[in-house]
């Protein structure tokens, strides 16, 4: 007994004596060695989307194109479209009486409380141009351009907080971490212009959006992706220009001494972010000669400045529109300008629709028809699409933050139904696409995501919007996510 | 043996029943009828692994298996007779042709009577005319089981998704979906063959034909067509909503008896005004457009139905160059002009000078005219050296559809050097100092759609 016993203790310390830790590593050799050989052949990473100094300029388009850039004008806190397109006598009619229980039932909104009034319109409609599109006596340079606009009428979202929903509206998602439009599209495009970046954007109205500056950011694309801020007055582009005493030539061989450490780093690491850095160093250098010319926008000739209405030497969304045109014409793919302080809750004169709104209508309203003008006499508005809207829209029912009657007259978000417009670019002159009730609240017929716009922005780029992907995560991601469909309607 | 003692009974009884109760619209008989797609699979797998084993175990190895060999091959002639029978009452069905029919129903009778033959005289006769009825029995049984899923599944279904390559190796390509050829005079258009007839081919015929006619409808002619299916006329003269054609085709989606059916893509609401249209119509085969009323709803769908709606684009995508010489792309882009293709679809290039920081040389220019078939949007646009000597050069680009010459210091002079240019679409020249006298030259370029200057008209159509 005791041998068999010892027999059995024999037998398995010989056999433990033969897998000792070193017998493991020997055998993991194999493994080890594929692990190695699948990342030589660069497993796990997927090459097309690994960046090189050329694939600036490399991307092709899924199909011909009909606009190679687009300028997008974000009005940041959200237009009230029942006093600017949407002309709506009925609400009118109902003005000062109590919101019906039917509109008021399961919605959430973001300051009204109980049951608020009703709210007319505040300003005169009437018709404009052939097309016979209502405009507002707020908006007489746009009424004047209505003939290049496709108006879309029954936009909505589902998000009623600005910065989700310029996320939503932006990025394609209501939270952070995804790519930008303007991203995008100049991933999937590329630049006409080796010397600017393909995506830029311009700021005004005093504050930055709600959403911040990840609304032009890149997300999980390649940073040189990223939206490059400028500015019309002052400085064109923060940051560009060398310090006082450093030359341009030391300047190139600072930047050339760098990128060779980048290049070696590169070639160690495999992280495309160090070509991302590479390109955006070079991109910088030849930003400083070409950025402030392009940007100086006191070289245009008087009667361009009075068709913008721009004021020289401070920043306006004037300026910024003769900018935006000027960036165009050099080939920048995505223009984008935002600006602040259309959101007209009425809880303070600077908000209300009596009062700080009329000054933004009159801001924007010249610059906007001027820029489309300028775009059509010089054939660029063909080839240039033109997007103009907010994040959601505003109630026909006037704000009583608190429940209470406030002193200025203002709107609350509204996400069911919202007007934005698109000129150029293949879209339809003089048309327009969905209704609304008699009242504004819910969209009738012609309903569309902000998906939908999306993908049709997308579109008339040329991209098919299913698939412009991006591998990351375990999945592939793209601008419209899952959802969205180009608007067949609106386009040519 | 006492299987065989039970079985002929039950199947006698069988065969009995089937012919008694045997009524080609008998509910019974459709509802029996519907198991053959069921039953068939018995025949078809015993027989073929009964003549495999009977083939098998010739080898030593395989010996023990002979037992089995006789009752599979009686239980597989068993399920060959059911299934033949069945087969029978499923033919009284509607949506099967005689001709189609005929081939797989006396395939199939051969290989049951053949199963038959084969276990009543298998001991009579010598092994190797044994194993030849056998092997003829099976092949029979492929054929009919092959021309059944055709039955079902149409002609092509084992090859519809061969990979695109073996197609091609094959000339297989023409099995594409039916393209609807786009028409050249719209007036003067016979409204059935033209308009009509290829809605029906690119939808319905696939299952409405002489071959496959499901509910009795056959519409590959109009005479066919006339006659109606299973419930009747598909047309109402005059009235649309009363037309069965009309009310199958404009069910919601989830609908059941929508036409196509089986998710198939439903008919476009373009095509559907115009079938609502047709009908309408008084002579439903011989008119012209010309002679019937159209509505501007009916204008416009008929003008995308025409060759004219076809852009210059689309007719350039259809013949496609090979790839272009990339050497010469590279060298042009070493100076800083970009040169992309427009897109995925075709080899066809944009070449974008505005942007470059160099003068352009006439010489550089020069080099362009290698892959000058390639170019169809030429951007020269704010750049002063170009002058009327490029124009010269750029006439030879006869597949130009878009040119920029904006601000450039072209004249009169070079725009009359470019009247080769028959595509152009676009026309930018503003900022140049032309003056009414290209009006001349710019009035035959009869494809030009947008002309931009700001020295005398703003638009021509």
């Amino acid at each position: 007994m005791m041998d068999e016993h010892k027999l059995i203790e024999e037998f398995f310390s010989a056999r433990a004596q033969n897998n000792t830790r070193r017998h493991f590593l020997k055998s993991c050799t194999s493994a080890l060695g594929g692990v190695a050989l699948g990342s030589l052949m660069s497993c796990g990473t997927k090459y097309d989307n690994l960046l090189n100094e050329n694939s600036i300029t490399e991307g092709i388009a899924h199909f011909a194109p009909k606009a190679k850039s687009v300028i997008y004008l974000h009005m940041a806190g959200s237009p009230s479209q029942l006093e600017m397109f949407e002309y709506k006598p009925e609400l009118s009619k109902l003005h000062g009486q109590p919101c019906p229980e039917s509109l008021l039932n399961g919605k959430k909104f973001a300051f009204i409380e109980g049951v608020p009034e009703m709210l007319g319109q505040q300003y005169k409609f009437s018709q404009k141009g052939v097309s016979g599109a209502y405009v507002s006596e707020l908006l007489p340079h746009t009424g004047e351009v209505v003939d290049e606009i496709s108006f879309l009428r029954a936009v909505h979202t589902d998000q009623f907080n600005h910065a989700p929903a310029q996320m939503l509206m932006q990025t394609g998602s209501p939270r952070l971490g995804r790519p930008s439009m303007g991203s995008w599209v100049t991933y999937g495009l590329g630049s006409e212009n080796k010397d600017l970046p393909g995506f830029m954007v311009l700021v005004s109205g005093g504050k930055t959006p709600s959403a911040g500056k990840s609304i032009w950011g890149s997300g999980f694309l390649p940073t040189v992706y990223q939206g490059v801020q400028c500015r019309s007055e002052g400085d064109p582009v923060l940051y560009l220009n060398n310090p006082d005493g450093f030359s341009r030539n030391l300047r190139k061989k600072t930047i050339d001494a760098i990128n060779q450490i980048n290049q070696e780093e590169y070639e160690m690491a495999g992280d495309p972010e160090i070509l991302t850095r590479i390109s955006q160093y070079e991109m910088a250098y030849r930003m400083q000669i070409s950025a402030p010319e392009i940007m100086d926008i006191d070289k245009e000739p008087e009667y361009i400045h009075e068709m913008y209405g721009t004021t020289q030497g401070k920043g306006s969304f004037a300026n910024n529109c003769l900018l935006a045109r000027r960036l165009v014409e050099k080939g920048v793919r995505f223009v984008q300008l935002y600006d602040w302080g259309w959101d007209s809750h009425g809880a303070a004169k600077s908000e209300a629709l009596n009062g700080g709104f009329i000054e933004k209508c009159r801001e924007t309203d010249q610059p906007i028809a001027a820029l489309i003008k300028d775009l059509k006499q010089r054939g660029l508005l063909e080839e240039t699409l033109v997007v103009w809207g907010g994040e959601f829209g505003r109630t026909p029912m006037r704000e009583n933050r608190g429940g209470k009657t406030m002193e200025y007259i203002g709107r609350d978000h509204h996400t069911d139904a919202y007007t934005m417009w698109m000129a150029g670019g293949g879209i339809k002159k003089g048309h327009s696409f969905g209704e609304t009730d008699e009242l504004g609240y819910h969209a009738v017929n012609g309903k569309v995501h902000v998906h939908d716009i999306q993908a049709t922005i997308l579109n008339q780029l040329g991209i098919n919007h299913e698939k412009l992907t991006y591998f990351f995560q375990g999945r592939d991601y793209r601008l419209t996510d899952l959802y969205g469909s180009v608007i067949k309607d609106i386009i040519i | 043996m006492s299987t065989k003692k039970v079985a002929i009974p039950v199947v006698l009884m069988f065969l009995v029943l089937s012919i008694v109760l045997f009524d080609s619209w008998n509910s019974f008989t459709l509802f029996i009828g519907r198991f053959h797609p069921l039953v068939i699979h018995f025949p078809i797998a015993i027989l073929s692994i009964a003549f495999l084993l009977e083939v098998l175990s010739q080898n030593k190895a395989y010996n023990p298996l002979k037992g089995s060999l006789p009752l599979l091959l009686y239980i597989g002639s068993i399920s060959a007779i059911i299934s033949t029978v069945l087969g029978f009452m499923l033919s009284s069905e509607s949506g099967y042709s005689d001709e189609s029919i005929f081939w797989h129903q006396w395939l199939g009778i051969s290989t049951a009577g053949l199963s038959i033959l084969l276990v009543l005289i298998k001991n009579m006769i010598s092994r190797q005319k044994y194993l030849f009825i056998y092997s003829t029995t099976v092949i029979c049984l492929m054929i009919t089981g092959h021309l059944g899923g055709n039955l079902t599944y149409g002609d092509d279904y084992l090859v519809e998704n061969l990979p695109p390559s073996v197609k091609t190796f094959f000339n297989m390509e023409n099995q594409n979906k039916y393209e609807r050829k786009l028409i050249e005079n719209i007036p003067e258009a016979n409204i059935y063959e033209e308009i009509i007839h290829p809605i029906f081919e690119e939808n319905c015929i696939s299952c409405h034909n002489g071959k496959k006619r499901k509910g009795e409808l056959n519409m590959e002619t109009f005479e066919d067509m006339m006659k109606g299916g299973e419930s009747g006329d598909i047309i109402h003269k005059g009235i649309p909503e009363k037309s069965e054609l009309i009310t199958l085709i404009t069910l919601p989606d989830d609908d059941p008896d929508k036409m196509p059916p089986d998710g198939r893509t439903p008919i476009s609401p373009a095509d559907q005004e115009l079938l609502m249209w047709w009908i309408k119509s008084t002579n439903l085969q011989g008119q012209k457009v010309s002679e019937v009323e159209v509505n501007n709803q009916i204008k416009d769908i008929l003008f995308k139905l025409s060759t004219a709606s076809q852009s210059e684009w689309d007719k350039l995508k259809k013949t496609d160059l090979p790839p272009p010489d990339q050497h010469i792309i590279t060298e042009l882009e070493q100076k800083g002009v970009i040169i992309k293709k427009i897109s995925l679809e075709a080899e066809y290039l944009e070449v974008n000078y505005s942007n470059c920081k160099e003068t352009i040389e006439l010489i550089d220019f020069e080099n362009l005219l290698q892959i000058k078939d390639y170019v169809v949007w030429l951007d020269l646009g704010n750049k002063g050296e170009i002058n009327d000597s490029f124009l010269k050069i750029v006439n030879k680009f006869n597949n130009l559809l878009k040119l920029h010459l904006e601000n450039t210091s072209i004249t009169d002079q070079g725009i009359k050097e470019i009247n080769n240019l028959t595509k152009l679409e676009y026309l930018n020249l503003y900022g140049t100092k032309i003056t009414d006298q290209s009006m001349e030259t710019l009035q035959q370029m009869t494809h030009l759609k947008s002309l931009f200057t700001w020295d005398t008209n703003i638009q021509e159509e």
